[in-house]
């Protein structure tokens, strides 16, 4: 019976002591490097370099690699790099930590060595930010926290009309986006146009492709349908046919969302599409016209997303708008491989649109009429009162409350983040 | 944050002992060393021994320095530095002195004054200002000028005129990888001021005005 229960206790230490031995091997390289770091001592007189004249080097580097060597062989440690840092008036050395020991330990030990001012593990971070180089430029990098939120959707599956000038399809931030692009001017073929190109880049520019910037759904597809056209003086005019005729091509091809950054006077048979794809559950997203009082047309129409220029504050946007988003100082995609900057309702309403593309991922279900409550997060206005109305949007919250798994948008005033690679 | 306490040293052989342009080894090539000792909280001190030929005719002795003061970082580019010395000589003789001194750091900058009340036992009272400065050329490579004037606050007994300002000036460039240092210089100085025990009594002056100047050092 002794010998039996002997037996048992030595194979149940032999499985724990796998067990412990395999979790210390298990630990990928990377984590057994920590930082060791060294007080420098502040420049004096020496008598020596003194005579010789000039600042010695050698105080700020030289007399902290010899402890940091004999720390090192002190705990077993390999010393690898290391990078003065007066600001801290240290310097910072990495030592790996020997494959089964544990690195916890180590940092304690190092810890309470009177000649290590201070010791951490190496820690790793994620990327926030996008692999696109204009990134940190979009106002939606900073306002939406727009690499946080395609953490968790991207508009994949969602279709977007995008009524407006041509759209430069060979555009290297935008090959691939464009699932189909079609000509409604009389009398022109396609052509690859400045304000088309714009909205086209904020709605979809490919992410993380290395250049340029980050769409706002750059998971959505987009239908570039020019029913616009752009003049010589660069300013772009639309028209009731064309503009009709874009629309029921878009309802045709069960877009889930239309982008109409445009403005013009009331027009009835623009009115009755837009009733109609109201009724499909195709959800309208238009530009105001900060020049008219109630937005102008179609902003003013109740079935659509009227969406305003967010001002300088980036705190309040024009009455006539149901939202408020970005659209001053938008990097984006212009025709012929280039990028620009943009300011102007236009492109407001096009972060909308695809904001609209990234909730649809998450809930495909939502129509227009869920989207006052789906974009609403009691946002006070700024003259005080507090509606559960729209106004400014805070896409974290949105689509948080489509996404409940999801932890949510790091907030508190952070920009940005670089990862450390 | 634990207390930092630190040995350093090093060794330098160099072809003429220059102090603020004046040759204390009658240009000869003159053996040092330097300990020093850090401690937690900005205070040093040291040791500095070297070959030195004094006197008339100049004899071989060895001067022995014993340093201490604290150092404090005011931010990241500056720090301030008060100390004191005595620089001792063997061979029974008088040139022996206190001075204190205080000086300020700024990047690859300093300005440092001395203040002796009996400058290598002349019985003068003495002021040195210096300024040095230091430039890297690229990661071994540095660029450096010293520049220093000696005022005298009383006369040498013997000649009480107290309105010569030697000026001394040294520039160079060394060369350092790992633990060791080369440095090639050319120092001048204005005037071998009397209160150097460097032969003048003789009427033979064992330093001239101007030298190249070569040393080697290793450090810890």
């Amino acid at each position: 019976m002794m010998r039996t229960l002997a037996w048992v206790t030595l194979l149940m230490l032999a499985v724990l002591a796998g067990a412990a031995a395999q979790e210390g091997a298990a630990v990928p390289a990377e984590d057994r490097r920590i930082l060791v770091m060294f007080a420098l001592a502040p420049p004096h007189y020496r008598p020596d370099s003194d005579y010789a004249g000039g600042y010695d080097a050698r105080v700020a580097h030289d007399a902290t690699r010899r402890i940091a060597a004999e720390v090192a062989h002190s705990y077993g440690l390999a010393l690898s790099q290391d990078w003065p840092m007066p600001a801290l008036g240290v310097d910072c050395y990495v030592m790996q930590v020997p494959e089964g020991e544990s690195v916890e330990a180590k940092i304690r030990l190092l810890a309470r060595d009177k000649r290590v001012e201070s010791v951490q593990a190496m820690n790793t971070f994620r990327t926030l930010g996008h692999g696109d180089p204009l990134y940190s430029l979009q106002p939606s990098a900073r306002l939406w926290h727009l690499g946080e939120l395609h953490q968790v959707t991207t508009g994949r599956d969602v279709l977007i009309a995008q009524i407006d000038s041509g759209v430069d399809v060979d555009h290297p931030d935008l090959a691939g986006q464009v699932r189909h692009k079609e000509n409604f001017v009389d009398g022109q073929d396609y052509a690859p146009e400045k304000h088309g190109t714009e909205v086209a880049g904020i709605l979809v520019a490919r992410a993380d492709n290395g250049v340029g910037i980050a769409g706002i759904a750059p998971g959505a597809s987009l239908l570039a349908l020019r029913a616009c056209w752009q003049r010589e003086d660069a300013a772009t005019l639309c028209n009731s046919f064309t503009l009709a005729k874009a629309l029921q091509f878009a309802l045709d091809r069960r877009a889930q969302i239309i982008n109409l950054s445009l403005s013009g006077p009331p027009d009835r048979l623009l009115e009755r599409l837009l009733d109609f794809a109201w009724q499909r559950g195709v959800t309208v997203v238009v530009a105001c016209d900060p020049d008219v009082a109630d937005g102008g047309f179609p902003a003013s129409n109740p079935h659509v997303l009227a969406v305003g220029q967010l001002d300088a504050s980036g705190s309040t946007g024009p009455p006539g708008a149901d939202v408020w988003a970005p659209g001053r100082d938008v990097p984006t995609t212009q025709p012929g491989a280039r990028w620009g900057f943009v300011t102007g309702s236009s492109f407001a309403a096009a972060h909308v649109s695809g904001l609209v593309a990234l909730m649809l991922q998450l809930a495909p279900a939502l129509g227009p009429a869920d989207m006052p409550a789906a974009l609403s997060t009691d946002l006070k206005r700024t003259d005080g009162a507090t509606r559960a109305s729209i106004g400014r949007i805070d896409p974290c919250a949105v689509i948080s409350r489509l996404a409940p798994a999801w932890a949510g948008c790091n907030t508190a005033g952070v920009t940005a983040v670089v990862s450390l690679r | 944050m634990a207390a930092r306490a630190d040995f350093s040293g090093s060794a330098t052989l160099a072809s003429d002992y220059r102090l603020r342009g004046v040759s204390l080894s009658n240009e000869h090539a003159s053996g040092q060393a330097d300990l020093n000792f850090d401690g937690g909280g900005g205070w040093y001190a040291g040791a500095f021994f070297a070959n030195v030929r004094l006197g008339a005719p100049p004899g071989p002795m060895i001067q022995w320095l014993p340093y201490a003061g604290v150092s404090r970082r005011l931010d990241t580019d500056t720090t301030v530095d008060l100390g004191v010395e005595y620089s001792g000589f063997t061979g029974g003789n008088d040139y022996g002195y206190f001075e204190a001194h205080g000086g300020i750091t700024w990047k690859d900058l300093s300005a440092r004054l001395f203040l002796s009340p009996d400058y290598f036992g002349s019985g003068a009272q003495t002021l040195y200002g210096q300024v040095d400065g230091s430039r890297p050329v690229n990661d071994f490579l540095r660029l450096f000028a010293h520049l220093g004037a000696l005022q005298f606050l009383s006369g040498v007994p013997g000649d009480p005129n107290p309105t010569r300002h030697p000026i001394d000036f040294r520039a160079g460039l060394q060369a350092r990888w790992s633990r060791v240092t080369a440095q090639l210089s050319w120092v001048t100085v204005s005037q071998v001021a009397d209160a150097y025990p460097v032969g003048n009594y003789d009427g033979i002056s064992h330093s001239s005005r101007s030298a190249w100047v070569f040393q080697l050092s290793v450090s810890n």
